[in-house]
């Protein structure tokens, strides 16, 4: 064991059983499919608990073990291979000496085979540049899984109400409305048995989207009327954009309660301005070279600016990687259009493909950017030690964006509820919280009331931020 | 009554104790914890005093201490009867009601359904009419201004005909345009160039005839017909109407879908553009409809109207031969009706 280099002194350790809402039947399959083994081995490996499954795991290695074994519905955790000199052993109930875990484990034969179909694992589902974060050699990490309670038809229900509801006021419930589907999607998000709250007061709400409605009124108006009294309008508005943005970026997270303590945001208008007016400006000038690193700064902007309670998030991914991802989804589409200019010089029989090859590069196109920049946003995010492990997959982003698309178009927009359970299901599933100790020691920051206008300027004039 | 089992968070703290919430029949609140620690000050108040989240669904409730310490618990029922028997959260009580029922949800897809079709086919375009009438005349003159100037500098082309022949068309147009005041008509003439030969109405009260649509009409009474269907554009102010119209079926949509997330919103553009194309569709009709009233008020044939909507079809077919453009059952997809059916009344109604 001494010379087990610093890297490699992780194990997963196998304790107990399966998560609550995991049946064996189900737990079975998923390893079955996981792993390519027989049923059979796949009981016998549930079965055993209290037990080390893999060991000697560099950081990454381990995390995305442990990270697809919570996925097939284990409860397994992390844990340093060899305490350092002196210090007490983990004193949990029945832990087994690395040395007797082999000896404990299956059969030898059963469990190498296991082990070769584990390493395979990672190589599919691969973890996106944890590296960065320091690979602090703590023992008792745990790594927690997102939970989405959210069901279809029960978010339907409340869909259709809020539609209904919406209607008969004259659009007055919208501001209740966007709280009760907002709340839906925050409330039924649970992360280590809390869940989310929304709590923004829909009078707030109101107030906010009238003044903004009006606005927006009186810019069409002017638009309509006078072309050039409607740009001086439009300069106006991107002159308020710095503005907008944090104020929308501090009510959402003011207004986002965990645990008690809500998230904060204290961005300055000055920054703001930087990175979402005057680099934006360059991209005219670098025909789009520059995209990517505006990405970065403000993806860089908001995470370093956001706080659970009085504890910083902090964001550390570079340029580079932001750059990286870029470049793929601009190879695909370029190399999309240079196969089917090809196969329509030499095939042209072939030209009514044209329409589906297109969406089909699109959805890839947009499908790979949701997923990629998605991951390395939460991957290269973390609060004190803890850190954020997502892992979409472009393929199945881009199914569940085909099939909402089609469903919602066949049912006449009546599948609009499904599809957004479906995604947030999809994204719960991919998520998974690294966890140091526990999530106790949070406390709550000064709390300042933040009107809504600028979130209703935002959200009327369609200037979409994302916080996620 | 019996107590609420749940998590009890302290004022700005994030640790989580397993806690009860215990409600006496006078409405005293207490929070007890298996946990017992010396610094825990559990909170003590009327019922009154708590601020508890609407049910939702299935979703926990929070519930927050006047000193801002909170509980969280899945036991919605439970909650829902103590705040019944204090007689509080009537509204979302209604509300929940609503949302949980099948019966009353599929009561309310039908009128979702129902209001969503007669906004569109009536109410919408009824609201238009009624507002765009209302409007004074020298704010509506003001829409589209520069219109003409933008085209004139993108498509258009001085008028080829002679001043003579402009100011002939000029003098009978105005001559038949007097019968409908209100405005101020004026006529002029341009080169067409891409979009060949056309007529168009300006809010202002101007009205351009291209050269190749002159050129097009065998007799001066067609060019007078197009005028009428011109003259029913302004009169009936389309322009206007087409611009509220629009913007309603923008607000609509935006009132159905919400805040959706980025990627289906794509989608929500199609149905509002074939609404809009719809829109244009029966203004057209409308057009029609008062320039077959001109015609048979001044005892014009109408089926001066139907040859030069005729050869106009002719016209762009020729051109369009080529490039073997499929023009048929397209009518979701066009900005005016089917030339056929236009023309079905002024050939049909042989009146003069």
């Amino acid at each position: 064991m001494q010379d087990h280099q610093d890297n490699n002194q992780y194990e997963v350790y196998y304790q107990d059983g399966l998560k609550p809402d995991v049946s064996v039947e189900t737990a079975i399959k998923n390893i079955c499919d996981l792993f390519k083994v027989s049923p059979a081995k796949a009981e016998n490996m549930i079965q055993s608990t209290n037990r080390v499954i893999k060991t000697g795991l560099s950081k990454e290695k381990v995390e995305q073990y442990v990270v697809a074994l919570d996925r097939a519905g284990m409860k397994v955790e992390i844990r340093k291979n060899q305490p350092d000199l002196g210090a007490p052993h983990q004193t949990e109930s029945n832990q087994a000496e690395p040395d007797q875990v082999e000896a404990d484990q299956v059969k030898p034969s059963k469990t190498s085979s296991i082990e070769t179909q584990l390493t395979a694992v990672p190589a599919s589902a691969p973890v996106q540049e944890n590296n960065i974060r320091q690979a602090k050699a703590v023992s008792g990490e745990r790594i927690i899984g997102v939970n989405f309670n959210g069901r279809g038809f029960e978010y339907f229900k409340i869909w259709i109400v809020n539609i209904f509801l919406t209607i008969v006021t004259l659009g007055i419930y919208s501001a209740w409305a966007k709280v009760r589907n907002k709340q839906y999607f925050y409330g039924n998000t649970e992360i280590d048995g809390s869940s989310f709250n929304y709590t923004a007061n829909p009078v707030a709400i109101l107030k906010g989207r009238l003044i903004a409605v009006v606005f927006f009124l009186l810019y069409a108006v002017v638009n309509q009327v006078m072309p050039i009294l409607g740009l001086v309008f439009f300069i106006i508005l991107m002159a308020f954009l710095p503005w907008i943005v944090v104020r929308s970026l501090a009510f959402n997270a003011r207004n986002s309660v965990y645990r008690n303590i809500p998230f904060n945001f204290t961005g300055e208008k000055a920054d703001a301005t930087k990175v979402f007016l005057l680099w934006p400006i360059l991209i005219i000038f670098t025909i789009g070279l520059i995209l990517p690193f505006i990405w970065y700064k403000q993806r860089y902007f908001i995470v370093n600016n956001s706080a659970y309670g009085t504890t910083s998030f902090s964001f550390h991914a570079t340029a580079k990687d932001f750059y990286r991802i870029f470049f793929v989804a601009f190879g695909v589409l370029i190399l999309g259009v240079i196969i089917s200019a090809l196969i329509f010089v030499f095939i042209p029989s072939l030209m009514v493909l044209s329409g589906p090859l297109g969406i089909a590069i699109y959805l890839f196109m947009f499908s790979y950017l949701a997923a990629a920049l998605g991951n390395l946003n939460l991957n290269s995010t973390s609060l004190l030690d803890h850190g954020f492990n997502s892992q979409l997959q472009t393929k199945n982003i881009a199914w569940l964006y085909f099939t909402n698309t089609l469903a919602i178009t066949l049912t006449l927009g009546l599948f609009i509820p499904w599809a957004q359970v479906r995604m947030a299901s999809y994204r719960a599933q991919c998520i998974h919280l690294l966890i140091q100790g526990s999530l106790d020691e949070f406390i709550a920051a000064e709390q300042k009331n933040i009107s809504a206008l600028g979130e209703q300027v935002g959200e009327v004039f369609d200037m979409d931020i994302s916080v996620v | 009554m019996t107590p609420v089992t749940g998590s009890y968070y302290q004022a700005g703290k994030s640790e989580r104790l397993v806690a009860q919430l215990q409600v006496t029949e006078t409405g005293r609140v207490t929070i007890t914890s298996e946990e017992k620690r010396l610094d825990l000050k559990v909170p003590s108040c009327t019922f009154n005093e708590l601020n508890i989240s609407a049910r939702l669904g299935n979703t926990p409730r929070h519930i927050t201490f006047p000193d801002s310490s909170s509980f969280e618990t899945e036991q919605n029922d439970q909650i829902d009867t103590l705040l019944q028997s204090f007689n509080q959260g009537l509204l979302y009580r209604w509300i929940h009601f609503l949302e949980s029922h099948l019966a009353v949800v599929l009561v309310l897809v039908a009128f979702v359904s129902v209001f969503i079709w007669g906004s569109v086919r009536f109410g919408i375009p009824v609201v238009a009419k009624y507002s765009a009438d209302a409007m004074p005349a020298e704010v509506v003159q003001y829409l589209g201004q520069g219109t003409l100037d933008l085209l004139d500098k993108t498509v258009f082309e001085p008028s080829e005909l002679s001043t003579q022949r402009q100011q002939e068309l000029s003098n009978l147009f105005t001559s038949y345009a007097a019968q409908y005041p209100g405005m101020e008509y004026n006529f002029d003439f341009r080169k067409g160039g891409k979009i060949g030969a056309n007529a168009m109405a300006l809010p202002d009260g101007s009205i351009i005839f291209t050269d190749e649509l002159v050129a097009l009409a065998e007799d001066d009474f067609e060019l007078l017909a197009i005028m009428g269907h011109e003259v029913g554009h302004l009169q009936q102010r389309h322009l206007l109407r087409r611009f509220i119209q629009d913007s309603m079926v923008t607000v609509l949509i935006v009132m159905i879908t919400g805040d959706v997330s980025s990627a289906s919103a794509v989608i929500f553009t199609i149905p509002a553009l074939l609404l809009e194309l719809s829109y244009s569709r029966e203004f057209e009709t409308e057009a029609d409809d008062f320039a077959y009233q001109f015609l048979v008020d001044n005892k014009i044939e109408i089926r001066h109207f139907a040859n030069i909507m005729l050869r106009l079809v002719n016209d762009d077919t020729e051109k369009n031969s080529e490039h073997n453009s499929p023009s048929k059952n397209q009518s979701y997809f066009s900005s005016h009706p089917d030339t056929e059916k236009r023309i079905e009344k002024f050939i049909t109604d042989q009146a003069y």
